[in-house]
């Protein structure tokens, strides 16, 4: 990296299942106006934006046009990150690249969504219209075509996968920018809830949110401002083949993210990562895949994730609390999903976490997961590097 | 590339898009009071309309709620292609300090000429609650 | 397209918007050779990479692992194993139509003899729950094939016991 840079500021909205008081621009407005009031700044200290939206959800061409005014882009370097679920966080390393070249010294990136203006499953499915358009059916098949070779293969429980679902919703009880909390919640809860695609519980799924957040990233000496910088330490990122079918075992093998984990890890030393990492924000937008990406992190061998999520190990309290915000089970508004894993973990780090915050936290790691096809990893560190 | 590689590929979906509070109220003044409201902005005072949440000069938040008349003057105004009852213009309204994009209803506009809002008898709260702009007489 | 503003159960205004829209896609001379010899042979086709031996369906022109061109195509059966299955209840718009899919549908990941890939597509069973991993299915294609993807309508699940007399098809 040419030069250090952190996050030192954060904003979300509340998240939530429609937000029809604003409009798009307006909702995102709100996160960058937190962010700026986080961080102290304001629209004028700003020295670029980015970006982050899948314009086809809600239906409108050029979200970066009409929304960029409200993320106060008017004469700036303004430039818009998309790459599936994975656009938050693709758009966080894009202005952490920005702020690390030295060309910016304080760099915006501001992801949103607003699926209660659109058909989110059926915009997913617009894909290749020669090969899979007409079969195409959303996020919950092709994860639960996944899930059921997973499940099989590690001889994973309903119940083991609903407990990574109690723990998120407890987790986004404490949250109070979550769509979704229950204190109360219970395995039992999960499982009698409907049956969205075998064995996908309504309750093991991610919301669809309205929802905007934004990040402030600073290089240079304006970082010895602020108390405690979130410094960026590493990334990378990794693409895959287009179609689902491609990946004949994408659960169990999950290339992407074993390789981009492995990149990262093999940049900031890390050789045990249960035990070397203090908290975790990964992108879970389904019970189960949490189980996954913990094979696929190295948090355990593989076959010991539903033992590691019955161990309460990953619970806050415990040795490596994973998604203490609540995660993407809790609040998902897709362009904004990615920047608010890095955002909750910039909070923990900032420590700013409220109810939520995990003790201690200095070392963490942020995931993205962009249909099959993108994983991001970042790595925050509480330590200038 | 040859017409036989060609696949027509159709799409159909739905969306409801929220315009959000402030624009809900201005477009609710209109359906419901026949009344065209701006916002002023509390730095620079300038007063935008139709209504918005922010300044698209300043930044900042607007301050207040200005009913503006339906009366204005015609700055600049093009011929349709499809529609040929009608000319899209550019009508500056009394206290306001950008321009409204509307229809006028003239064969043969003038520049600076006062024009007045033509409202529909069934508003449905929308832009086309204002038929069109006619010249004042 | 088509608008209209609507009052939402709140004092707040949205805009409903039917978007209605088409596109010529040029789908590329691979698929269009693989849909030529549906049409004519009524057998699937994959693409073989010289480099890792892959066998990719849908065919395509270069090896993306690789990143070389594939210049083979080869015949796939027309039976497949299951390798991935979920039963779907959840509402979703079909994108052609506007209209809602029926439900409950099983989809299956589904690889067929002689490819490296899977295909995502639905499986033709009169009892959901009887589908298990490992179980085969054949390609059930629309009389009389037109030459695109609509020709493959689903794939019939086959029985365990009645598939046993046809394990040699690939």
């Amino acid at each position: 990296m040419a030069r250090p840079v952190a996050i030192v500021g954060t904003g979300q909205t509340r998240h939530s299942k429609a937000r029809l008081d604003v409009h798009q621009g307006e909702m995102v407005r709100e996160a960058v106006d937190a962010a700026l009031l986080d961080a102290d700044l304001s629209f004028q200290d700003i020295d670029a934006i980015v970006l982050t939206n899948m314009e086809l959800f809600e239906g409108r061409a050029l979200p970066e046009l009409w929304c960029g005014e409200f993320a106060g882009g008017f004469a700036k370097p303004v430039m818009k990150v998309a790459t599936g679920g994975t656009s938050g966080t693709s758009g966080a390393i894009v202005g952490l690249m920005q702020a690390a070249s030295g060309l910016f010294d304080k760099v915006l990136v501001v992801g949103w969504e607003k699926h209660s203006e659109g058909s989110t499953q059926t915009g997913m499915s617009l894909t290749d219209p020669a090969w899979d358009r007409h079969i195409a059916s959303g996020a919950i098949g092709n994860f639960a075509l996944s899930i059921s070779q997973f499940a099989e293969a590690r001889g994973i429980t309903p119940e083991q996968a609903a407990l990574v679902a109690v723990k998120a919703r407890r987790n986004g009880a404490l949250n109070p920018n979550a769509h979704l909390g229950d204190a109360e919640i219970t395995v039992e809860k999960i499982l009698a809830s409907p049956m969205l695609a075998e064995p996908i519980h309504l309750l093991d799924m991610c919301p669809q949110s309205d929802g905007a957040a934004a990040l402030v990233i600073a290089g240079g000496d304006i970082v010895n401002r602020y108390k405690n910088p979130a410094w960026f330490r590493a990334s990378a990122t990794r693409h895959d083949q287009p179609y689902i079918g491609d990946h004949d075992q994408r659960l169990l093998k999950m290339r992407t993210l074993r390789s981009a984990a492995a990149e990262v890890y093999r940049k900031v030393g890390i050789t045990d990562p249960f035990n070397q990492i203090d908290v975790a924000e990964i992108y879970e937008p389904v019970s189960y895949v949490e189980l996954a990406w913990y094979e696929a992190l190295g948090f355990c061998e593989e076959g010991q994730s539903g033992r590691l999520i019955e161990s309460g190990k990953t619970q806050i309290g415990g040795e490596l609390p994973v998604n203490p915000s609540g995660g993407v089970l809790c609040s998902n508004p897709v362009g904004a999903t990615g920047v608010i894993r890095v955002a909750e973990i910039a909070k923990q780090l900032h420590k700013k976490a409220g109810a939520y915050q995990v003790d201690g936290a200095a070392q963490a790691l942020v995931t993205g997961y962009g249909v099959y096809a993108w994983s991001d990893v970042l790595f925050f560190s509480g330590d200038k590097p | 590339m040859s017409v036989d590689n060609l696949l027509t590929a159709n799409v159909k979906l739905p969306f409801n898009f929220a315009v959000g509070a402030t624009a809900s109220r201005f477009y609710q003044a209109l359906r419901d009071e026949k009344v065209i409201y701006g916002t002023s902005c509390e730095a620079c005072s300038k007063v935008i309309v139709p209504a918005r949440s922010y300044c698209p000069t300043c930044n900042g938040a607007m301050a207040g709620w200005v009913k503006l008349p339906d009366t204005g003057t015609l700055l600049g105004w093009s011929e349709p292609e499809n529609d040929g009852d009608s000319f899209v213009a550019l009508i500056k309204l009394e206290g306001a300090d950008n321009l409204l994009v509307h229809k006028l209803a003239d064969n043969d506009p003038v520049m600076g000429i006062q024009v007045k809002a033509q409202w529909q008898e069934q508003r449905t709260g929308s832009l086309s609650d204002i038929e069109y702009f006619k010249v004042a007489r | 397209m088509s608008m209209k503003m609507q009052n939402t159960d709140t004092e707040y205004l949205t805009a409903e918007i039917i978007m209605d829209l088409s596109w010529d896609v040029d789908i590329g001379q691979t698929m269009t050779d693989f849909f030529h010899r549906l049409k004519d042979e009524k057998c699937l086709y994959g693409s073989r990479c010289g480099s890792c031996d892959r066998v990719y369906l849908p065919p395509r022109p270069i090896c993306g692992d690789c990143w070389v061109e594939m210049d083979e195509f080869v015949p796939l059966g027309l039976q497949g194993t299951i390798i991935g299955k979920t039963i779907c209840y959840y509402k979703i718009l079909d994108s052609l139509t506007g209209k809602p899919r029926k439900t409950p549908f099983v989809l299956g990941l589904i690889q067929l003899d002689g490819a490296d890939t899977t295909l995502n597509h639905f499986v033709d069973v009169d009892d959901p729950a009887k589908v298990a991993i490992g179980d085969r299915v054949e390609t059930i294609f629309r009389e009389p094939l037109q030459g695109n993807v609509g020709d493959i309508i689903h794939f019939k699940w086959l029985p365990p016991s009645e598939e046993k007399g046809t394990e040699d098809v690939s």
